[in-house]
């Protein structure tokens, strides 16, 4: 037995101390602070969903010396160095409920077709997915749709695709938003088209609304509709993200002007304020298009749009730390609410974010040794205070002087 | 009974073997000569498996080789194999650790008999010596079937003697024995049987006696005769 | 089990060459942590006798020293460099050893009444048990090298740091101590998993010559092919068709 010694002991000593090792992290908790969400008032389960994105320092001689990004959410705190990365992955990607839907259901169906939600419908006969694919391998061509169908009901997979229309004319075609109704598929897009001068320069960017109608049935492109032909110069577009689970018979687009001359060089930091500001409801069901100035229609000079739940689209608008939240109703076409909400001094910024019906707001002023904020859940609609929690330290030591924790903003999953 | 049959070989595009088919008994001594580079140690090689053969077939008792074969037949190249840095002694348990047929009562002998001391390094050890401890390493098993490379080669003529004496010995007593050599003058006296090779071919396999009763000629007249002709 | 008894050879065969690693890795850690922290302390005592200053005004002024910072430096990794270097050296190392010289020890081994497969995972072993020898190695040094390093200098000049931060201290331990088994056992298996692939070809080479070069070369693509493949997928397709967690399968 003797001359195994040497094996013997390079194995053993190899065992134990990668093993004592790893079974100490396992059970070890975090060398950092804890933080959970302590209960004021109101129902903890309005927060299920709720977390607090942070920075955690450890500073020496003024310095950074360690820094950590955690989430803090009802049940923890959990540090980046805490997650295993392979664990994370092998778990799949959570980046959507909407998106976390559809692989559950369909998950054959979804098997390299990822991408935007918003580019899938569903009814209770079909599962649409409307992509233009770029490949970046031979350079990309935006010459046509890829739809991509499942029926639910014979659980057949099928694939076909169409011309764009007049492609050659845009630059870049964006899909905004896709439905089905009445076996016919509505594609929303906004297209991006360079304006040149006479000696073929650049100008200008123009922006288009698009609603292409596909026939289910025979794969074939019914029409096109130009939403806004060459509506914008120098803007944002975009389309306001919808829930798949949710029906509404309305697609909505958003453009937002800024002055093309003086944005070429524009003070940093300041902030813009678009020149207009343009909402195109269409109606799926009628045919219908509306073309709102939002400007117009809550009397301010900028509106942010938050979120969209339903036929209702929630839009604010700031005045120092007063947040007025508007709930714009597609089906009536007005205002339906008005609430104001007041935000804390202290945040720097993203102080708040709007989840269609819940509006939640940080505060990351200290109270003791033991509290570094709070967090309130309000309802949109009614203003009315549903959850008040604050952001708590485990054990009643705080913070070490060396150490700093930073909420940066406040997600909603 | 060792059966080579019809065995082709290629190194590159050179055929080193083309057809090479004998057998050797158990129980003789079975000569393997021809010149250098003839394919007499890729024959040898080929037996155990050291090297892949293109077609052909080899048996040994009736059987293809396996790892347990290893206990019935053993390969004595015409360098040592052992590690430089072994002791004699090392050597002999490696041996002894991994072979059920070693018998440490032959080794000890043969060690007695070489006048060899087991503290010995092999790298320090000198040519004659290296090719005794080779030797030593190989036939203290107890297999039935010893395969020798050209176990005489570049040794001084009194270490030649010692091991020549060994083959008369009961050491080789009724195992089967091939051996290569490019020079029968040593060994004459020895061998039961004679397999002459050529460019991958084998010109002609006859038994010692034979020839000498019934064509009163010696292994060196056949020799002559086949390989001027 | 005569696959053992390959083993236990082999790492014999290894172990001086091991060793010197080990020793290397112990030496120059151990002098680091002493050799910095002294000329650290050294060079802090003459500017506060200069300048008449305390321990804690000098650290707050010139900054304190840390396990870390001297983890960085060259008697840390330098070591560590040399012993990957070493390790990959012997992976090709140990094949080819065994038909250097007029000994060819490899005829021993293949002769040897075990079925040929048990060397090529006797080497394997080897390697592995010496790679994880060395992880093991760090483990046990970092402990001590924090204790050798507190009591080395004085608590107003030092800045420590928890066991588990240490080893977040530069990237390379990162990847050869992470955080999490899972981990752990993905990053060594990937890496155990090229050694066999190498091993293979490194066969391939020796029962081939130059027509096995060849096959060796278009083995190791392959290999690494089938492995990427995913990715690679990826990559072309610009969509995911496996599910991350597929990926692994």
């Amino acid at each position: 037995m003797k001359k195994y010694v040497k094996a013997v002991v390079i194995a053993l000593f190899t065992i134990i101390t990668i093993g004592t090792y790893y079974i100490q992290t396992s059970f070890a908790s975090s060398n950092y602070p804890q933080f959970t969400l302590k209960t004021i008032s109101g129902d903890e389960s309005e927060v299920n969903d709720i977390s607090v994105h942070s920075n955690y320092q450890i500073k020496q001689d003024g310095k950074v010396w360690l820094e950590e990004t955690a989430e803090i959410s009802k049940t923890g705190t959990t540090y980046m160095r805490d997650k295993s990365y392979y664990g994370e992955m092998l778990k799949g990607y959570s980046v959507n409920k909407d998106y976390d839907y559809l692989m559950k259901n369909y998950r054959s169906f979804m098997r390299g077709n990822e991408g935007d939600p918003v580019t899938f419908a569903e009814n209770d006969h079909y599962l649409v997915n409307v992509r233009i694919d770029y490949n970046y391998v031979s350079g990309y061509s935006n010459s046509e749709f890829t739809v991509n169908t499942y029926n639910k009901k014979t659980k057949k997979k099928a694939s076909f695709t169409l011309p764009i229309p007049d492609y050659t004319k845009y630059d870049w075609i964006n899909i905004q938003d896709v439905r089905l109704a009445n076996g016919k598929i509505f594609v929303a897009t906004t297209n991006e088209m360079s304006e040149l001068d006479k000696d073929g320069n650049y100008v200008e960017t123009n922006y288009e609304g698009h609603i292409y109608t596909i026939d289910l049935q025979n794969n074939k492109m019914l029409k096109e509709e130009i939403l806004l032909e060459k509506a914008f110069k120098e803007g944002h577009v975009y389309g306001l993200d919808r829930s798949i689970l949710e029906t509404s018979p309305y697609m909505v687009l958003v453009f937002d002007k800024f002055n093309a001359t003086e944005t070429d060089e524009h003070v940093e930091d300041e902030m813009e304020v678009p020149i207009q500001q343009i909402m195109i409801i269409y109606n799926i069901e009628t045919d219908e298009t509306e073309v709102l100035n939002m400007q117009k229609v809550v009397k301010t000079s900028s509106v942010s749009y938050e979120s969209r739940k339903g036929n209702t689209v929630f839009i604010s608008t700031q005045n120092d730390e007063k947040l007025t939240v508007y709930g714009y109703d597609l089906e009536s076409k007005k205002v339906a609410s008005k609430q104001t909400f007041v935000l804390p001094k202290s945040m720097m910024e993203s102080k708040y974010v709007i989840d269609g019906n819940r509006t939640f707001i940080i505060d990351n002023q200290k109270k003791g040794n033991t509290s570094f904020g709070t967090i309130t859940a309000y309802d949109t609609k009614t203003g009315k205070l549903l959850y008040e929690g604050s952001i708590e330290i485990k054990g009643n030591k705080g913070l070490r002087s060396n150490e700093e924790m930073e909420f940066y903003n406040i997600n909603k999953h | 009974m060792i059966e080579v049959k019809d065995i082709k070989k290629r190194f590159g595009r050179k055929q080193v073997l083309r057809g090479a088919s004998f057998t050797a008994e158990k129980g003789e001594i079975t000569c393997l000569i021809g010149v250098n580079g003839v394919g007499k140690t890729t024959i040898l090689n080929a037996i155990m498996a050291l090297t892949p053969i293109n077609s052909g077939e080899i048996l040994i008792d009736g059987k293809k080789l396996t790892k347990d074969t290893f206990e019935k037949i053993t390969f004595i190249p015409d360098a040592i194999t052992m590690l430089p840095q072994m002791r004699i002694a090392d050597a002999m348990e490696f041996m002894r650790d991994y072979y059920k047929s070693w018998n440490q009562k032959r080794a000890d002998d043969m060690l007695g008999f070489f006048k060899l001391k087991k503290e010995d390094r092999i790298s320090d050890l000198s040519k004659g010596n290296t090719a005794k401890v080779n030797l030593l390493l190989g036939l203290a098993l107890d297999v039935d079937y010893v395969l020798m490379d050209e176990p005489f080669s570049g040794i001084d003529i009194f270490s030649r003697e010692q091991i020549a004496e060994v083959f008369t010995s009961h050491l080789i007593e009724d195992r089967g024995v091939i051996i290569t050599t490019h020079e029968i003058h040593d060994i004459e006296h020895l061998i039961d049987k004679v397999v002459l090779l050529d460019e991958g071919v084998i010109l002609r396999e006859f038994n010692v006696e034979e020839v000498r009763e019934t064509e009163g000629k010696s292994v060196v007249d056949v020799m002559r005769e086949v390989f001027h002709s | 089990m005569k696959y053992l008894k390959l083993v236990n050879f082999e790492i014999n065969r290894f172990f001086k060459l091991y060793m010197v690693l080990v020793g290397m890795v112990i030496v120059s850690q151990i002098a680091g942590v002493i050799v910095e922290s002294r000329s650290f302390i050294k060079e802090a005592n003459m500017t506060i006798r200069e300048l008449g200053l305390t321990y804690t005004s000098y650290a707050e002024d010139y900054g304190s020293l840390s396990l870390g910072s001297i983890m960085r430096s060259g008697w840390f990794v330098l070591p560590i460099a040399l012993c990957i270097a070493g390790l990959s050296f012997y992976v090709f190392f140990i094949w080819y050893r065994d038909w250097f010289g007029k000994n060819t020890f490899v005829y021993r081994l293949l002769m040897l009444p075990t079925a040929r497969l048990n060397i090529y995972f006797a080497k394997a072993t080897t390697i592995f048990i010496s790679v994880l020898g060395l992880v093991g190695l760090q483990l046990l040094l970092l402990p001590i090298e924090n204790k050798l390093f507190r009591s080395l200098v004085p608590v107003d000049l030092r800045h420590d740091a928890p066991m588990s931060e240490l080893f977040t201290f530069f990237d390379g331990l990162g990847i050869i101590i992470p955080a999490h088994l899972s981990t752990f056992i993905i990053h060594y298996g990937i890496g155990f998993m090229i050694v066999f692939i190498i091993f293979t070809a490194i066969l391939f080479e020796r029962s081939y010559r130059l027509k096995g070069i060849v096959f060796g070369g278009l083995y190791c693509v392959i290999a690494l092919g089938i492995f990427l493949l995913p990715f690679i997928i990826v990559i072309y397709q610009e969509k995911m068709y496996l599910y991350p967690n597929e990926m692994f399968g």
